[in-house]
């Protein structure tokens, strides 16, 4: 798996935590009849992501979710989806590796 | 706040007969088919999430029932997809019965919670009475079927 997958796929994953961790969230998917019970099996994932990105990038990653609660941000037409500020063209050449927004700090997903 | 999933019925969504009768093979064609409608960009990181939200817990909700769902940056919009078993799928369901419908609620990662919270509850809401998972398991249509959700649909 590379860097770039194991960031997406971390974001995804603290979307999914943001809702189990929470005992209210959890209990309102109880009710709905959807099991809620494998949290430590999704924080031991997380921790098997997290290892697999370089230092830098998950520092990178956790000042972003401290400072906006979610780290990763789409651009749409060059536009990152974060702080709506249009990239410079060569940011551009990032698309499909890792980059952040140089405005906001945001590691940016392009579409 | 509730989020607009008009769109996100079109017949495009609607699979008649899923192929496998394993779950994590279902997730894997539900996902090839959002990608296939233009609803979803990357297709492994989707389905990878959904397997993660399996992890959690099951989201058979019984009655021959599933709702897996997700908030993730390869959504590209919400999005609820209908996909139908005939045989049937072993999901882990609390009611120990195969799944034989398959509403998968996908929201883009922008989403709130909340948001995303609703469009599941909507969708888990629309098939509990049984004269509508009827009509869906019978539906030959897509539309039909997508047509008869929009109108359930709370």
């Amino acid at each position: 798996m590379s860097e770039w997958t194991a960031m997406l796929r971390l974001h995804d994953l603290d979307l999914l935590l943001e809702e189990a961790r929470d005992p209210a969230l959890a209990s309102r998917l109880r009710s709905l009849g959807l099991e809620v019970s494998g949290l430590g099996a999704l924080e031991r994932a997380r921790a098997q992501l997290h290892a697999r990105l370089d230092r830098r990038w998950v520092s990178t990653y956790e000042r972003a979710q401290q400072r906006y609660g979610r780290a990763v941000v789409a651009v749409r037409d060059r536009v990152c989806q974060g702080c709506f500020i249009t990239l410079p063209t060569s940011a551009a050449a990032s698309a499909g590796a890792l980059g952040v927004c140089e405005f906001c700090g945001r590691i940016l997903f392009w579409r | 706040m509730s989020i607009s999933i008009g769109p996100a019925l079109h017949p495009a969504h609607h699979i008649t007969d899923l192929k496998t009768r394993r779950r994590d093979s279902a997730l894997h064609e539900l996902v090839r088919h959002a990608h296939a409608a233009g609803a979803v960009g990357e297709e492994a990181l989707l389905y990878a999430t959904l397997l993660l939200r399996e992890r959690l817990g099951a989201t058979a909700v019984g009655r021959g029932v599933a709702v897996p769902n997700a908030r993730s940056l390869a959504v590209l919009g919400p999005r609820l997809l209908i996909g139908r078993s005939r045989r049937g799928i072993e999901w882990g369901a609390p009611d120990g019965a195969l799944v034989h419908l398959v509403l998968l609620a996908l929201s883009p990662s922008e989403a709130s919670v909340a948001a995303h919270h609703g469009l599941v509850a909507r969708a888990v809401a629309a098939i509990r009475p049984a004269r509508v998972r009827q009509r869906l398991l019978e539906s030959e249509d897509p539309e039909d079927a997508g047509g008869l959700l929009h109108e359930v649909l709370p």
